[in-house]
C-alpha cells in the first residue's frame, strides 16, 4: 500500500451518539484506524499489552457492511469476551463469493491485546452497537474514508 | 423543510412527499418542534413514513430528538400483510424501561436514612460497566429465563404473582427464541446489572399527586416513598439487535425495499428474517424485564436490611414496568387512529391494507407497533391489563432527566385513537455528551445536585458529567404537551432523595 494519505481518525459528537470517520490509503487501514476510534471511546490503549491476538474473520453482502460487521464483532469481542485490545492489522479484505455463491466482501484481520484485568483496566463506557445510520466507505481523492455511527 | 402544519393543539402534520405512505403527526409545543427542526428528527420521521406497509401515520412524541433510523420518541404500526418488523425502530437496547416501585414509608422516615439506602443499592446491585450481576445463570438456566421471562423467577422467590401481573406483557412477550451465541456469551453474567449511560435507580417522594382519584386506586399518595429503576436489556439485547439488523441489510435488496437510511432495515412481518427478528426481540425483552424484576428484588433486600424488617411490611410491592423500546403485536381500532384525529383523515388505502381484521369488528386489526422511545400507554378496558389498571387505564412511568423530577401518568382512551396506545417516554437529550461536559464538571454536576437534597453515587464522576439535568429537555415540557393532547393524564409528580448511576 503506498503511504502518502497519512491513516487517522476522528470522532464527532452527536446528540445522542458518537460518530467515527476514519481515512487511510486503502481500506484496510480504514478498518483499523476506525477500530482504533471505537475501542478509544472505551478504555485507554496505553494500558493494554499486546500478549495476546485474535484472529477476526468477518463477512458482509456490500462493502460498506463490512465496515459495521468488523467494529461490531470488536464490540462483542470486548463486551462478551472481555478483550481489550491495543492494535489492529487487517491483513486481507476483499470480495468473495458467499456459501450461495452471491457476491459478499469478507475481511481477516488480527486484533492485538489481552483479556481485561480490572486491576490495570478500567473501562470508561462500553460500545452497544456499530448502527447503519450515515455507513459510508467510498475512494475520494485523498484516499478511502469510513464513516460509521456508533450507539454509546 | 418540510410542509409542516398545526392541525389541532400541539398536534402537527406533516403532508406526505416523496416516497412518504401516510403522513407524519408530531405532538409538540412551538419550543420543542424548533428543537426538532434544528437536528435531523423531522426528516427521520418522514423517512420512516415511507416504510412498507406502515399504517395510519408516522408519529413522533413530544421528547423527539434524533436518533438513528427511526427518531427517538417514534411510533409507527405496521400491517401483518404487507408490512414490515424494522430491529431500527426498537433500537439496540430492546426493552429498555421504567419500573416504579411504592414503599409504604414516608419521606420523613426515609430522608435521614438515603445514604444508608444508596449505598445498601450500590453493594448489591452492579453498575456501569461492572457487567457482574446479582443473578448468575447456566446457559441452561438463561434460555429458560429468556423464554420463560419474569414467570421463571417466580419458583426462585426472586418474584410475586402481583409483580407478574403488574409487568407489562406480564415479564413474558410469547415466541422467545432466534438467539444467538454470542448474545449468551454477552448477556448470561449480567441478569440483574444495572449498566451505564441514562440508565439510573433513584429512590423519589411523591411530591405531588394530580390526580386523586386514580393515585387512591392506585394507593398512591403524597409524601410517599418510591423507587424507580430505568435499565434494559444489556449487552444480550445490543447483540441480539446487532445479530438480526446485519442479516436484515443484507436482505433488504431481495425484498426490493429502496429505503432513504440502512438502518431502517426491514424485512416483511411474515418473512424468515421478520419472524427470527421478533423471535429474538422477545428473548431479549424478556431478558430485560427480567433483568429489572432481579434488581428489584434486590431493592427489597436492601430496604429489609436497612430498615430491619421484612418488605413485606414495609410494602414495597411494584407499581408498573414499562417496555419504551419494543415492537408488539396490538389489537388497535384502525379507522379511529385518525391518529391524526381531528386534522387528518387516515389514509383509505392505508387502512384497507392494515392487517388481519377481527371477525365482525371490520375496523380492529392486528398490527405491530414499534415504540422507539415511547411507551404504552393503553387506556380503560384493555384486557391485557390487570384489573385494577383496566379500570383506570394502565400507569405510564416517565422518568426524567438524572436528579429533577419524574411523572407517574394514565394512559387514555385517546391515546388509543391518536397514538396507537402510545406517550412520551422521558425527557431526550438535548445535548451532546461532550457538549455537557463543558458545562460542568462531574464533580460539580454532584455538588450541584447534593446542594439541592439529592444524594448522588456514582461508579464514574465522569459520567455525572455527561447526564447532568442541563443535557436533557425539560420533562414537565414534555409532560405537559402529552396531557394536553390527551395522550396521559397526570397522576403524580415525583422528585428525588438520591441517585444511583452506572
Amino acid at each position: 500500500m503506498t503511504g502518502v494519505v497519512r491513516a487517522g481518525f476522528e470522532l464527532t459528537e452527536h446528540t445522542a451518539d458518537v460518530g467515527v470517520r476514519a481515512w487511510g490509503s486503502s481500506v484496510g487501514e480504514v478498518f483499523e484506524q476506525a477500530a482504533l476510534a471505537t475501542v478509544s471511546l472505551e478504555y485507554d490503549l496505553e494500558t493494554v499489552r499486546p500478549a495476546d491476538a485474535t484472529t477476526v474473520v468477518v463477512e458482509a453482502p456490500e462493502r460498506d457492511l463490512l465496515l459495521a460487521a468488523w467494529l461490531n464483532e470488536l464490540i462483542y469481542l470486548i463486551d462478551g469476551e472481555r478483550w481489550v485490545f491495543a492494535r489492529f492489522q487487517v491483513d486481507a479484505v476483499g470480495a468473495i463469493e458467499d456459501a450461495d455463491g452471491r457476491s459478499a466482501w469478507s475481511l481477516r484481520a488480527t486484533a492485538i491485546g489481552e483479556r481485561r484485568d480490572a486491576r490495570r483496566h478500567a473501562v470508561r463506557t462500553l460500545v452497544k452497537a456499530a448502527t447503519l445510520h450515515g455507513l459510508a466507505l467510498r475512494h475520494t481523492s485523498h484516499g478511502w474514508v469510513g464513516e460509521v455511527l456508533l450507539d454509546v | 423543510m418540510p410542509h409542516i402544519e398545526l392541525i389541532d393543539e400541539h398536534t402537527w402534520r406533516i403532508e406526505p412527499e416523496g416516497d412518504m405512505r401516510v403522513p407524519g403527526i408530531v405532538y409538540a409545543s412551538e419550543e420543542i418542534l424548533a428543537s426538532a427542526r434544528a437536528d435531523k428528527a423531522l426528516e427521520q420521521v418522514m423517512n420512516v413514513a415511507t416504510l412498507p406497509g406502515i399504517v395510519g401515520a408516522s408519529i413522533a412524541m413530544p421528547d423527539i430528538h434524533w436518533g438513528y433510523g427511526f427518531p427517538i420518541g417514534g411510533v409507527a404500526a405496521m400491517s401483518l400483510d404487507d408490512g414490515v418488523v424494522s430491529p431500527g425502530g426498537v433500537g439496540f437496547d430492546i426493552n429498555c424501561g421504567v419500573r416504579l416501585i411504592a414503599t409504604g414509608l414516608d419521606d420523613a422516615e426515609v430522608r435521614p436514612r438515603t445514604d444508608a439506602l444508596l449505598h445498601e443499592l450500590m453493594r448489591r446491585i452492579p453498575q456501569g460497566t461492572n457487567d457482574r450481576g446479582s443473578l448468575r445463570l447456566s446457559p441452561a438456566e438463561l434460555r429458560r429465563l429468556i423464554e420463560e421471562g419474569v414467570p421463571w423467577l417466580l419458583e426462585r422467590g426472586l418474584a410475586t404473582e402481583d409483580d407478574v401481573a403488574c409487568t407489562e406483557e406480564h415479564g413474558a412477550v410469547p415466541g422467545a427464541d432466534a438467539v444467538s451465541q454470542k448474545a449468551v456469551q454477552r448477556g448470561h453474567t449480567q441478569v440483574g446489572s444495572l449498566g451505564a449511560g441514562n440508565h439510573f435507580i433513584e429512590l423519589q417522594v411523591v411530591a405531588e399527586v394530580l390526580d386523586d382519584e386514580t393515585a387512591a386506586a392506585w394507593d398512591i399518595r403524597r409524601g410517599q416513598v418510591a423507587v424507580m429503576i430505568h435499565s434494559g436489556s444489556r449487552g444480550f439485547g445490543h447483540q441480539t439487535c446487532t445479530d438480526h439488523l446485519q442479516r436484515m441489510a443484507g436482505a433488504v435488496r431481495r425484498y426490493g425495499f429502496e429505503l432513504p437510511d440502512r438502518q431502517l432495515a426491514c424485512a416483511p412481518v411474515g418473512s424468515p428474517e421478520g419472524r427470527d427478528y421478533l423471535a429474538g426481540m422477545a428473548a431479549a425483552a424478556n431478558f430485560a424485564f427480567a433483568n429489572r424484576q432481579v434488581m428489584m428484588h434486590e431493592v427489597r433486600l436492601g430496604f429489609e436490611q436497612v430498615f430491619r424488617s421484612p418488605w413485606e411490611r414495609l410494602d414495597v410491592r411494584l407499581v408498573y414496568d414499562v417496555a419504551h423500546n419494543i415492537a408488539k403485536l396490538e389489537e388497535h381500532e384502525i379507522a379511529a387512529s385518525g391518529v391524526a384525529g381531528s386534522g387528518g383523515r387516515i389514509d383509505e388505502r392505508s387502512v384497507a391494507r392494515a392487517g388481519r381484521r377481527t371477525a365482525g369488528e371490520s375496523s380492529r386489526a392486528t398490527v405491530l407497533v414499534h415504540r422507539k422511545g415511547a411507551t404504552r400507554a393503553f387506556g380503560p378496558g384493555r384486557p391485557e391489563l390487570p384489573p385494577v389498571y383496566r379500570a383506570t387505564g394502565q400507569p405510564v412511568i416517565i422518568p426524567g432527566s438524572m436528579g429533577t423530577e419524574s411523572w407517574l401518568l394514565a394512559g387514555t382512551e385517546r391515546a388509543m385513537t391518536h397514538s396507537f396506545g402510545s406517550a412520551c417516554h422521558g425527557a431526550g437529550r438535548r445535548m451532546s455528551r461532550g457538549a455537557a461536559k463543558k458545562v460542568m464538571s462531574g464533580a460539580e454536576v454532584r455538588a450541584d445536585l447534593e446542594a439541592r437534597g439529592v444524594v448522588v453515587r456514582a461508579q464514574s464522576t465522569g459520567l455525572l458529567a455527561e447526564e447532568a439535568p442541563y443535557a436533557y429537555k425539560d420533562v414537565a415540557a414534555v409532560v405537559d404537551v402529552v396531557a394536553a393532547v390527551g395522550l396521559a393524564r397526570k397522576v403524580a409528580r415525583l422528585t428525588p432523595l438520591g441517585v444511583l448511576k452506572g
